[in-house]
């Protein structure tokens, strides 16, 4: 029966802290129950030995002073309006330095891929510039010839320029691209632009991969030189080349144009930057008054 | 002729909360004690006890008017334990069991608080007792022996133990019966120690 009371119960006991009920349901067993009662005695004398003990004096008085106390209150006071602050400020510089940071990483993760997509778009009406520039694109990272099968873009007009290219893997593109294409004459045309020569390209490289950036490398000049005479310029890569290679060639600039004249819109460069620049700054500035903020009392 | 008045510790903290400081210097005298033992058994070091009851007494009275009746005692020694665990988490000091650094540490007490005569061989031995009894104290986890302090040697409630460490009853309960069982195996280990007459019945019936 006494084997229901645990410590708890019998520190509460010793405590005077047990309900009358249960008091009283203990002080039979404990009438009854020589084990019950030496536990209980167990922990009366560790009360006993612990009520006993005087504690220790403090070694001074801690009176306070109204020195004390003003000068503890004081300090409280003015701190929080520049708490504010400096948490607003805070926040203000983490936000402009993610908004920072966001913007780089946007512009470098989209840069390359961007090159090659931006090209596109303006020069929709000359299609032997696009192809050549999904022949860059592909070829840059396949072999020559698989590069040359797969430069047959998915629009349907570019279907059987696909089909003329399987059979003879030295044909040239001026020859799919003539047979193609409503402007096949003025691509046909001899030309000084070389990069459209597949063949010398593919003759030269075979699998090599020098080959490949040989045609690559070729291929990207008339690219460049086909822009400055009115193309709508996408990127600043192109407008680099417009400026450095005005009078290359002449004759092939006139070659890939449409009809419309178009004044080179330069993609502005200085505006993600200039943002970034500015909220670059701008997080300066907010770090430095929160630190100046700091430094305050 | 001083009258000394009668004590009337609500009269007093409600004075105080009114900002008479000679009111809350009264309610310190009378505590002072219990804060500086509470702090030196949480801390195990007197110096750091003594800045931790002087801040306690500042950071209660800029806080007197949060105090919204109950315990009073209670209410402080809650600061006091507060301010004992931020000293612990500034210095991540933890409590020793360096007690005999102390030595006769009432050599150095209030010189006010003391009566200076020369000490009974009773007192002598309750020192070696509360040497042997800090000792043992300081090895129990710090939730037990501050329950223990409080009912045991400060004379809490329950109900304000439970204040103080802001704790259910029932908690408090087991915790002061884990730490008397506690203490009662460490006494016992350290039975020839201890002053014959303070000697556990338990040990010698064993």
């Amino acid at each position: 029966m006494n084997a229901t009371w645990n410590d708890v119960d019998i520190s509460a006991y010793v405590d005077g802290q047990l309900d009358p009920a249960t008091q009283s349901r203990f002080e039979t067993d404990l009438a009854t129950d020589p084990t019950l009662r030496q536990r209980v005695d167990a922990v009366r004398e560790v009360v006993t030995l612990m009520r006993s003990v005087p504690l220790r004096e403090p070694p001074r008085n801690y009176l306070l002073t109204p020195a004390m106390v003003a000068q503890s209150v004081k300090r409280v006071a003015p701190r929080r309006p520049p708490l504010l602050m400096m948490r607003l400020a805070t926040s203000l510089a983490a936000l402009a330095f993610v908004v920072t940071v966001g913007l780089n990483l946007m512009r470098q993760g989209i840069s390359p891929m961007a090159m090659v997509m931006e090209q596109q778009q303006p020069t929709v009406e000359t299609q032997e510039v696009v192809v050549v520039t999904q022949q860059v694109e592909l070829l840059s990272a396949a072999p020559t010839e698989m590069a040359v099968e797969m430069a047959a873009p998915a629009p349907a007009e570019e279907q059987s320029m696909k089909k003329s290219l399987a059979p003879a893997e030295t044909q040239s593109v001026e020859k799919y691209v003539e047979a193609e294409t409503p402007r096949a004459e003025l691509v046909a045309q001899p030309t000084p632009i070389p990069a459209i020569q597949v063949p010398e390209a593919e003759a030269g490289a075979s699998s090599a991969e020098d080959g490949i950036t040989v045609e690559a490398e070729r291929v990207m000049q008339p690219t460049a030189t086909l822009l400055p005479a009115g193309t709508p310029v996408a990127n600043d890569a192109y407008a680099e080349t417009d400026i450095q290679q005005p009078t290359e060639a002449p004759g092939a600039l006139t070659y890939g144009l449409t009809s419309e004249p178009q004044k080179p819109v330069r993609k502005s460069a200085v505006s993600p930057w200039g943002i970034s620049g500015i909220l670059g700054i701008v997080t300066l500035c907010l770090a430095g008054v929160t630190y100046y903020l700091s430094r305050r009392r | 002729m001083a009258i000394t008045p009668p004590w009337d510790e609500q009269a007093l903290v409600q004075s105080a909360q009114r900002g008479n400081l000679e009111a809350f210097n009264a309610l310190i005298l009378h505590y002072q004690t219990q804060v500086y033992n509470l702090a030196l058994h949480l801390l195990g070091d007197a110096a750091a006890a003594d800045d931790a009851a002087q801040e306690a007494f500042i950071s209660a009275y800029k806080a007197l008017a949060k105090f919204r009746g109950g315990s009073f005692r209670a209410w402080l020694l809650r600061i006091v334990s507060n301010a004992c665990y931020d000293e612990m988490r500034r210095h991540k000091r933890h409590p020793t069991t360096s007690w005999d650094d102390f030595g006769d540490m009432d050599d150095e007490a209030n010189p006010h608080l003391t009566d200076g005569g020369p000490l009974p061989e009773q007192t002598l031995q309750q020192y070696e007792l509360r040497a042997l009894l800090e000792r043992a104290l300081a090895k129990l986890p710090e939730d037990q022996r501050m329950t223990l302090l409080l009912v045991d040697q400060f004379g809490f409630s329950y109900q304000e133990v439970a204040e103080t460490m802001h704790v259910r009853l029932g908690t408090v309960k087991s915790r002061l019966a884990r730490a008397r069982l506690a203490m009662q195996s460490l006494l016992q280990e350290e039975g020839e120690l201890l002053p014959g007459r303070y000697r556990l019945n338990s040990e010698t019936e064993t």
